[in-house]
């Protein structure tokens, strides 16, 4: 009965746990009885500790099975855990997914991409992020990566202490920012605006977006908290900015339900928690058909850049994706090679499977530390969205 | 013109193609050399095989939907060759893109089934050239087997009633499908219609039981979204496993509003293209179950996104399926590979000219297809024999209602 030549199964899944010093990293390694070792990476949601220990606890339903069957293993697992994931449950499955790839591209001797509908394009846009203390700071750096040949960056609104200055300062000084930035890199360089869900009122993201839409931003992401989406699609209709979004979101079905109410214009989806390669595919068709584009999400870099890049390699709508020097990182000597961006595109890698692999050794000798993102305060002592 | 009007090809030489086609080809080996098309006639109705060949040797095989002019369809595959003849048959989303951006317009029925079949090569070559079965490149198989119906009918619900009953012997059936209307529909007062329709149903539910699942389709026939509410009323109390295209396809929020009023789940879909139209039909809650078929859809590739926008809204896919065996291996690699597939339309090429169409016909056991191990599709044409019964005109029918007036077929 349904046939499969060869009986590939899966044997072990392992998990390693280190970290940079800055912040934790999570690998996923699952190996099979043919030799093959696929890698995966779950964001590093927090606690890193809960997406561990899910893969020990799930790891028996995987052990034996056939890892080409990965819609069906990764269909399986959710329908068994019943109740809708959230990050934990999303991102272990998301490293399970990366893994399950890396088997099947290695496996037929292709890159991953070649097993996603083929090479759509030859190379991949990124843009840089970019960050400073002052309007001036910002304008250096961002010149800087444009002479390292990058055509596109993405900055903060903000200054560094902007929870506690009144609203209308915050205004003033994002504009400032932004005009520095603008001005120094010139007029043809696409620069996106992340305000990281920072805000709630959807007012005070329209008046952001307009004090900023001067400068022309590529896009503003993520104007207020992501559940509402409601709040989404009356922003989509009044911004001046196109509106991109979709880091917070997991699951086929939270992407479908924002779409079908028009409440994004670039879909943002972190291909270590959104479920992995096959549920950004799913997500990426969704959006084509409603005329959105992808820029995925990608702040860990690395083996999160490789999966990003099999994607964006493969689908139509894809427009840019996020990057962070990976190369030039600490967390790069996790990996054996460190994809690097030339004149502001990656290449696509020719390797089969994912194209990376990870260094155990460095791995092993670097242990996780406890972190956290911090606990801003506005002037009252209430907690802050970070 | 040439029965087979596209069987002759032409030698492809370099140059012929646009500027710059060999840039970036580093690691890559497979080059598209031909595409050929196959009109042959499967009695009574066209079947259109495509061929694509490449420098590795690797073929792969594909079907158009016979829409119909079916030479139509083989011109416009002659003419999307010389777009493709040189490009890397493996990139799948490149070349669908090519084909349809390309185009520029939206392509309709007989674009779309030139591409559909196009791209059915793409996938085979691409899991042929690997050695391993399409659906190893769809994320792998979700289902041991997949379970398939097909449709029975007579002049008389008695003879209905024969033949469900000599199918499920044959096959195993625990689906099938029929028409909710009495013969001559078209020319009886529509009481009549709603009076008699229900008691071909009627009889085969009491002859089969309550273990085989009825589909009834009633082929968007009827022009009034009133009239379908009261067929699908009148039919309701025999348990239809779905009502399809209850009305017309074009108006989908008149398909929305019956699908709220429906006594029965709502199937629709085989005259919808691409993956916008199925966007529209999702997103207005238009459906319970859509039924694309991959031989006019835009082909594989698009019907696995159709799907994941269907799953994205909870609703399942029922493969429209009435053409060749091609097109059922491909709905195969479909339903072995997609979550949310319910069941495939299926006509066993096991007798007739059918048959000697393909090396080893695929028969359903127990009303399920086995998944298929080898390479591709799986399944082998018999190429030799597509020359035996070569292109020959035909027409759907030309019902009329008693004024004389066009009636829907």
């Amino acid at each position: 009965m349904g046939g499969d030549n060869k009986t590939v199964k899966i044997t072990d899944i392992l998990t390693f746990h280190c970290s940079d010093g800055t912040r934790n990293t999570i690998f996923v390694q699952v190996h099979t009885d043919e030799g093959l070792v696929g890698v995966g990476e779950p964001y590093t949601i927090g606690p890193d500790e809960g997406i561990l220990a899910l893969l020990e606890s799930i790891k028996p339903w995987f052990v034996g099975q056939d890892p080409s069957r990965i819609e069906w293993l990764l269909r399986r697992a959710r329908n068994s855990m019943r109740f809708p994931q959230g990050p934990v449950g999303w991102s272990a499955l998301s490293g399970i997914d990366h893994a399950l790839w890396d088997i099947a591209g290695k496996a037929a001797g292709l890159p991953v991409y070649m097993l996603l509908g083929g090479r759509f394009r030859d190379r991949v846009r990124v843009y840089h992020g970019v960050q400073g203390r002052s309007p001036e700071e910002l304008a250096e750096n961002g010149l800087a990566l444009i002479e390292e040949g990058y055509t596109a960056l993405k900055t903060s609104p903000y200054g560094p202490e902007w929870r506690s200055l009144l609203w209308n300062e915050v205004l003033r000084e994002a504009a400032r920012r932004l005009e520095a930035l603008r001005t120094a890199v010139g007029e043809d360089i696409d620069v996106g605006v992340d305000v990281h869900a920072t805000l709630m009122e959807p007012v005070r993201a329209e008046q952001l977006t307009a004090a900023l839409a001067p400068y022309r931003p590529m896009f503003v992401e993520e104007p207020v908290r992501p559940e509402h989406f409601p709040s989404f699609a009356r922003l989509r209709e009044r911004l001046q900015v196109p509106l991109a979004t979709g880091e917070n979101l997991y699951g086929l079905a939270q992407f479908v339900t924002l779409i079908d109410a028009q409440g994004v214009d670039i879909i943002q989806p972190d291909l270590c928690s959104c479920g992995g390669i096959l549920e950004a595919k799913k997500i990426a068709a969704v959006a084509e058909a409603n005329y959105v584009t992808v820029a995925p999400h990608n702040p860990l870099g690395l083996l999160s850049t490789a999966v990003s890049v099999h994607l964006a390699a493969s689908i139509p709508n894809f427009v840019i994706l996020e990057y962070h020097g990976d190369h030039a990182r600490t967390k790069a000597r996790f990996v054996d090679d460190p994809w690097k961006p030339v004149d502001g595109y990656m290449p696509l890698p020719t390797k089969p499977g994912l194209g990376m692999e990870l260094d155990l050794d460095t791995i092993a000798e670097s242990p996780p530390i406890a972190w956290d993102r911090g606990f801003p305060q506005y002037p009252d002592g209430s907690a802050g969205f970070i | 013109m040439p029965n087979r009007g596209c069987r002759e090809s032409r030698p492809w030489t370099r140059g012929s193609g646009p500027e710059g086609r060999d840039r970036h080809r580093d690691g890559e080996e497979v080059k598209i050399t031909n595409i050929s098309t196959f009109v042959v006639d499967g009695g009574g109705r066209n079947i259109i095989f495509v061929k694509t060949e490449t420098d590795e040797g690797v073929v792969g095989w594909g079907e158009s939907f016979s829409v119909g002019p079916d030479l139509a369809v083989a011109a416009t595959i002659e003419y999307l060759k010389d777009w493709l003849v040189g490009e890397d048959p493996r990139n799948i989303e490149r070349l669908w893109a090519l084909m349809y951006q390309g185009l520029r317009f939206p392509p309709g029925s007989v674009g779309l089934a030139s591409i559909s079949g196009i791209e059915h090569t793409l996938w085979d070559i691409s899991a042929r050239a690997l050695g391993v079965p399409v659906y190893k490149l769809l994320g792998g198989r979700v289902r041991d087997r997949v379970r398939v119906y097909q449709s029975c009918g007579g002049a008389t619900p008695a003879e209905a009633v024969d033949h469900a009953l000599a199918l499920i012997g044959t096959y195993g059936y625990t689906a099938l499908k029929m028409s909710p209307y009495p013969p001559d529909m078209n020319l009886r007062p529509w009481n009549q219609v709603l009076r008699e329709g229900p008691r071909f149903l009627e009889a085969v539910r009491r002859a089969v039981g309550d273990g085989v699942d009825i589909g009834l389709d009633a082929h968007a026939k009827v022009f009034e979204p009133a009239r379908a509410l009261e067929l699908a009323q009148a039919v309701a109390p025999f348990a239809p496993f779905f009502f399809e295209e209850p009305i017309r396809p074009e108006n989908i929020r008149e398909m929305a509003l019956l699908r709220r009023r429906m006594p029965v789940p709502l199937a629709t879909g085989e005259a919808l293209y691409a993956k916008f139209e199925f966007n529209d039909l999702l997103q207005a809650q238009a459906a319970d179950i859509i039924q694309p078929d991959v031989c006019v859809c835009g082909g594989l590739m698009e019907m696995r996104k159709v799907a994941a926008i269907a799953e994205g809204h909870d609703v399942m896919v029922a493969p429209h399926n009435p053409m060749g065996p091609v097109a059922g291996a491909v709905n195969v690699h479909f339903a072995a590979a997609t979550t949310n597939f319910l069941v495939l339309e299926y006509k066993p090429h096991d007798t007739g000219r059918w048959r000697e169409l393909v090396k080893e016909p695929w028969v359903p056991v127990d009303g399920y297809l086995d998944i298929p191990a080898g390479p591709g599709w799986g399944l082998e044409v018999n190429e030799a024999a597509l020359d035996r019964y070569s292109y020959s005109p035909w027409r759907r029918g030309d019902p009329r209602r008693p004024d004389n007036s066009p009636a829907f077929i």
